[in-house]
């Protein structure tokens, strides 16, 4: 047992001096060299400095990034980089898609801005460096910084808005003539009529929500027009709807909004401003005074549309446990299910979005849903070229097969 | 005046729809200046319209105490307590050792974690209501919901140990239900949300939604 362990000993020994002296045979190589270009893409920001992976790459060995304001230094130290990490195949907004670019190591550099906000010449010098050991690669260098008018790497994003867009746009036109666009039915909407007459016929009041973020977001101006439709139809049922609000411009959009449809109904003198009032922006001092409310009032309906985060259970089941029919639409995925289990109706995502338009019946609007399909339909398409493009990648090794599933990827 | 209402507003978001759209394609100083700005203006009415939001919670408590609706006594408590915190941030200021911060710390932050936990009962009385296998749906779930429950526990790692080699175990089965079939239905969703959202948009940018004025 004895002898095993001396000879271990021995071998881990020997092992150990054989590794430092074969590091130490091994001389850090210089790799090719070092360039620099403005980053595209910003404002004057800075620029970016690539240079080639070493052969000497791998534990231990790092880059060391320095700065000046002069070529002839004195160079501050930056940052230290790990000879493993930082290839340029990483940023794609830069280098592209080419598999040579995972042969490429890269920083970007902020520069300095003078009183003016014009970027100032800045240099930038590269070494490798092992323990003590520091090699610089090549001198300094530097790029000339200037503001980009295009964001290009946004280009495929732009192509893609601008065809749904143009899509949606087009069936929008397309409504005038053929106003007759079928839409399938949505039973959360269908029963508002019936959570509306519930509320009368019970002399109750409604509790609408409008989420937890302000006007701002798409989905709360999404659930303050369904608000329109409802507030009509609890104007012209002579019933009463109350709504806590959690931010205060939301607040003052509701109100307006609730005001124009009891307008519009022909009566104006129903319409009670204190029924929309401001709570808190506090996420669960608000959550805590509307299901106060809940339990004080015993609303006959209440309605959770818009997005939300941790109180949408306890809003719902306490809504639930007071016996009200819960109408709920949310576009945030980790709360839907909450919603499904506690509420008798739940907009699934996009529905929400499709509620003013099926509400309303108006073509124009109804046409922008059919361009929506289609925008999915092309969506879908894109999803399984990209999942053909990568099964083939692993067949075929062509260089255009991974530029167009990293091109489909970024998409 | 009926630009004032109708058209002026929708002019409004016309042009700041379409220019907050081009603004994201263009990184010149200029454009990030433009947007900049753009989120100080929001932060400065944000500001004004919570004197509106604080107005309207002060006016709505005083109706309560003063027609004695019911709960009204908690309406006496908000005033007690927004005039102290009102009191107590202006004499002492509000950083760290001050008696707003110590009651900001001790009594605003505890209620607020307080009512979070409430969503663990929350869950359970949730669950035990989606849980009952009446349809098939509804068992398919519960099978589910169980091998995902089992699977992130430990217990579900002694349990696995048990199975026949050729059946995965509980947690890999866990994280398949979670990965493959779970979040395939998510990106579906998020995929006609981000739709959705796009539509939305343009109808308001165009002037057809025109529902959130108040319009038909």
């Amino acid at each position: 047992m004895k002898r095993t362990y001396y000879l271990l000993s021995v071998m881990f020994i020997i092992l150990s001096l054989f590794t430092v002296v074969s590091a130490q045979n091994n001389p850090l190589v210089i790799p090719g060299e070092v360039k620099a270009m403005d980053t595209p893409n910003d404002s004057a920001d800075g620029y970016t400095v690539y240079w080639p992976v070493s052969p000497s790459d791998g534990e231990g060995v790092y880059y060391l990034v320095s700065t000046s304001s002069s070529p002839e230094g004195p160079f501050t130290p930056l940052t230290r980089l790990d000879s493993r990490l930082k290839l340029a195949s990483e940023n794609k907004a830069t280098f592209g898609f080419s598999s040579k670019n995972e042969k490429l190591h890269y920083i970007e550099i902020t520069v300095p801005k003078d009183e003016h906000c014009r970027p100032l010449i800045w240099y930038t010098q590269i070494a490798i460096s092992r323990d003590s050991e520091v090699i610089p690669l090549g001198g300094p260098v530097t790029a000339k910084v200037v503001s980009n008018w295009f964001k290009f790497n946004k280009f495929n994003n732009l192509v893609i808005t601008l065809f749904l867009f143009l899509t949606i746009y087009y069936f929008i036109q397309r409504a005038h003539k053929d106003p007759n666009l079928f839409i399938r039915r949505i039973p959360g909407l269908e029963a508002i009529e019936e959570a509306v007459g519930r509320a009368t016929e019970m002399g109750k009041p409604l509790l609408y929500i409008t989420g937890a973020y302000d006007i701002d977001a798409v989905s709360t101006i999404a659930s303050v027009n369904i608000l329109s439709h409802v507030s009509k139809k609890v104007a012209s049922y002579d019933s009463r709807i109350i709504i806590p609000c959690r931010f205060a411009i939301a607040m003052t959009v509701c109100q307006e909004v609730v005001k124009e449809a009891y307008l519009n109904i022909g009566r104006p003198d129903a319409f009670n401003v204190h029924d929309i009032f401001y709570v808190t922006s506090d996420q669960f001092g608000y959550t805590a005074a509307v299901d106060g409310l809940m339990v004080r009032e015993k609303p006959a309906a209440n309605f959770f549309l818009g997005t939300f985060a941790a109180e949408s259970i306890i809003l719902s089941e306490t809504g639930a446990s007071t016996g009200a029919i819960q109408i709920a639409g949310t576009d945030s995925t980790y709360q839907l299910p909450f919603f499904i289990v506690s509420c008798d109706y739940t907009l699934i995502g996009e529905e929400l979005y499709a509620a003013s338009a099926y509400l309303s019946r108006e073509p124009k609007l109804l046409g922008s849903l059919r361009g929506q399909d289609i925008g999915k339909i092309m969506m879908v398409l894109v999803i399984l070229l990209a999942c053909l493009l990568l099964t083939l990648h692993n067949y075929f090794d062509f260089e255009w097969f991974l530029f167009l599933k990293n091109f489909m990827t970024a998409i | 005046m009926d630009f004032f209402k109708r058209q002026l507003p929708t002019l409004l978001v016309l042009v700041l729809g379409l220019g907050m759209i081009i603004q994201y394609y263009i990184p010149t100083t200029f454009s990030q200046q433009v947007l900049k700005n753009v989120n100080l203006w929001i932060q400065i009415i944000a500001a004004f319209t919570l004197c509106i939001g604080i107005t309207s919670l002060l006016r709505t408590h005083y109706t309560k105490i003063r027609l004695q609706h019911s709960g009204w006594a908690y309406s006496i408590i908000l005033y007690i307590v927004f005039i102290a915190m009102v009191i107590l941030g202006f004499y002492r200021g509000i950083q760290e050792g001050t008696p707003f911060r110590w009651l900001f710390d001790y009594v605003q932050t505890p209620l607020s974690s307080t009512t979070f936990s409430l969503t663990a009962f929350f869950i359970c009385s949730a669950a035990y209501r989606a849980f009952r296998a009446r349809t098939m749906e509804a068992t398919i779930m519960l099978i589910a919901a169980i091998i995902v429950m089992i699977g992130r526990i430990p217990f579900g790692d002694m349990l696995s140990a048990y199975l026949p080699s050729f059946i995965p175990g509980f947690n890999d089965m866990a994280g398949w239900i979670f990965n493959t079939p779970g979040m395939a239905a998510r990106r579906a969703i998020l995929l006609g949300i981000s739709l959705g959202g796009i539509a939305t948009s343009l109808r308001i940018i165009l002037g057809i939604e025109r529902s959130y004025q108040g319009k038909d």
